[in-house]
């Protein structure tokens, strides 16, 4: 599905957490959402995923605006948000609709390759943070949505898990070319996954750049052309080694 | 270097010993026997300390007769039938006190629980009449049902009403909105999404209440029986008073106190049967 985000604000209160932020990912993009925290990454994702309608603006799938939720995004929230009464293997059965015994071989293939084999009877109070997201990022591929929203999927794991779920996730994509926005902190993430890199800024949160990134995938970390940009980037979001260094500096 | 330093050593001790405390609380944590057998200290000194002071006369008997005095009382029921008599009685009040309470609280507890309208519709009144101490309700409830068995059983009920219906309502509405948001997330109808998070995330707090629901229910068949009945725990606890045997009243609280246990350490067993998923402080003991 092709997504597309215009001018979306979001007040809690008066107090206004997104401002004005439009984009667009076209069918089978790897959108990256890239920004500090708290500048309204979960808030614009929440409202692309159809949980929360209190937004202004327009958000439109396939052309047609839309509001609520729909099978075909699936979800992967930035906690694990397991059902505590469900064993791993059920957990990650939830959103399947077939026969039990189905579901059960999807599931745990999936588990296999998010390296949770043997886990499948655990209840989420058995696991560590790092397995129960993992349990959560099967649960959301396991039924092949055609859009996938996912925020900060990788954030609680180490950097080598982090490393091959990214893998997998390209591996996935390669396989039927799903729509994915991915909200990360991780440049480098964005940068090894994205066709797209969205960059917000700022509380309120706006769209301060959208960086397109044309270089074929699998990309090599070492890539000059990525680095520019990673630098580019960094210096746009103020991060960047000369200003860490005027910081460090003056403190 | 050297201050970074300095702070590393200042800070690895604090971790370790905190560590190092919560290894200690694991490994003194009593087994199941000594647990046992710690707990049974009091009581056991207590009941030898009674028959003691019974058995040398320190203390008129007929006012406190002693606790094999009490057994025997027991003995005697269990051969002549009466026990079996006034005990089944007793149950079958509050089994179907229990029932029909928890039934009644479920219904409403949902109704109130899922729809903010129902919620603004029944709750006010529900709570109002909470307000009212239920046992104000026997004499209306004798003069519309009689002295009978329904009148027991309405009163018992509305015992037991109240802590269910408490904590159905309290149970759904505080299931964690992001659960429910994972189940929105997968287009789940409001049947669905009843079905298959908020009745099992609600089911702690449910079976919370369904437990102090059940003690109050023996508190009010207490009640019940103490006005008017010929049959039951309580009628003996009466006749007891009347005919000026303690031993009769005392068998019968014990008897109480025994049926009481076994109900609530059945509903226990199916708490922790149920619940077995749930991440408790205590989970680790076993
Ligand atoms: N339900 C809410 N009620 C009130 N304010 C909210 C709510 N949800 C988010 N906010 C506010 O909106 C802003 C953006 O929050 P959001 O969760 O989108 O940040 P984020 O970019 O995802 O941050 P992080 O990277 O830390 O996850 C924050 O200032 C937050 O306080
Ligand atoms: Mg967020």
């Amino acid at each position: 599905m092709s997504i597309e985000v215009s001018n979306v604000s979001r007040r809690f209160k008066g107090e206004t957490a997104v401002n004005n932020v439009s984009f667009q990912a076209e069918k089978g993009e790897i959108v990256g959402l890239l920004g500090t925290s708290g500048c309204g990454k979960s808030t614009i994702l929440r409202a692309i995923a159809g949980l929360d309608n209190g937004y202004e603006g327009t958000i439109s799938v396939n052309g047609n605006p839309k509001r609520g939720t729909s099978k075909e995004l699936g979800v992967i929230f930035q906690e694990p948000r397991l059902m505590p009464w469900l064993t791993v293997v059920d957990n990650v059965c939830f959103g399947l609709a077939g026969t039990k015994a189905e579901n059960q071989i999807k599931a745990k293939k999936l588990l296999k390759v998010v390296g949770l084999e043997g886990f499948e009877n655990y209840y989420p109070k058995q696991l560590s943070g790092g397995m129960a997201q993992r349990t959560a990022i099967a649960r959301a591929l396991v039924t092949e949505p055609d859009t996938l929203l996912l925020d900060e999927p990788f954030s609680a794991l180490d950097a080598f898990t982090k490393l091959q779920l990214q893998d997998m996730v390209l591996d996935l994509w390669d396989s039927y070319q799903p729509t994915m926005i991915i909200v990360t902190h991780d440049i480098d993430e964005a940068l090894s996954l994205c066709d797209r890199v969205v960059i917000l800024k700022g509380q309120p949160g706006e769209l301060y750049k959208n960086v397109q990134l044309n270089q074929p995938k699998p990309r090599s970390k070492a890539d000059p052309e990525l680095a520019k940009i990673k630098e580019e980037i960094l210096y746009s979001l103020g991060l960047s080694r000369n200003t860490n260094e005027k910081i460090a500096k003056e403190a | 270097m050297a201050i970074s330093q300095g702070q590393h050593v200042e800070k690895k001790p604090i971790f370790e010993t905190t560590k190092g405390k919560q290894k200690k609380v694991g490994k003194t944590m009593p087994s199941v026997f000594g647990h046992v057998g710690l707990s049974l200290v009091l009581p056991v000194l207590l009941i030898l300390l009674w028959e003691g002071v019974t058995r040398f006369q320190i203390v008129e008997t007929h006012l406190l007769p002693a606790p094999t005095v009490i057994v025997e009382t027991i003995a005697d029921w269990a051969v002549d039938g009466s026990l079996w008599q006034h005990g089944g009685i007793t149950l079958y009040r509050i089994f179907w006190g229990f029932i029909w309470g928890s039934l009644a609280a479920v219904a409403l507890g949902s109704l109130v629980g899922m729809s903010n309208k129902a919620e603004t519709m029944f709750d006010p009144l529900i709570q109002a009449f909470r307000a009212i101490p239920s046992l104000a309700w026997v004499p209306l409830f004798i003069l519309w049902l009689g002295i009978g068995e329904p009148s027991k059983v309405t009163l018992i009920s509305v015992g037991v009403f109240f802590p269910v219906y408490l904590n159905v309502v309290g149970g759904i509405q505080s299931v964690d909105r992001k659960l429910i948001e994972v189940g929105k997330a997968y287009g789940l109808s409001s049947f669905q999404l009843v079905r298959r998070i908020i009745l099992p995330a609600s089911m702690p707090s449910f079976l919370v209440g369904l437990r102090s629901g059940l003690g109050l229910g023996w508190m009010f068949v207490v009640a019940a029986e103490l006005m008017g009945a010929s049959q039951g725990l309580g009628y003996l606890l009466i006749l007891g008073q009347n005919t000026l045997q303690p031993e009769v009243i005392l068998a019968s609280i014990v008897l109480f106190a025994i049926l009481g246990k076994i109900t609530d350490y059945g509903l226990k067993k199916i708490q922790s049967r149920v619940l077995h998923w749930q991440d408790r402080i205590d989970s680790s003991k076993g």
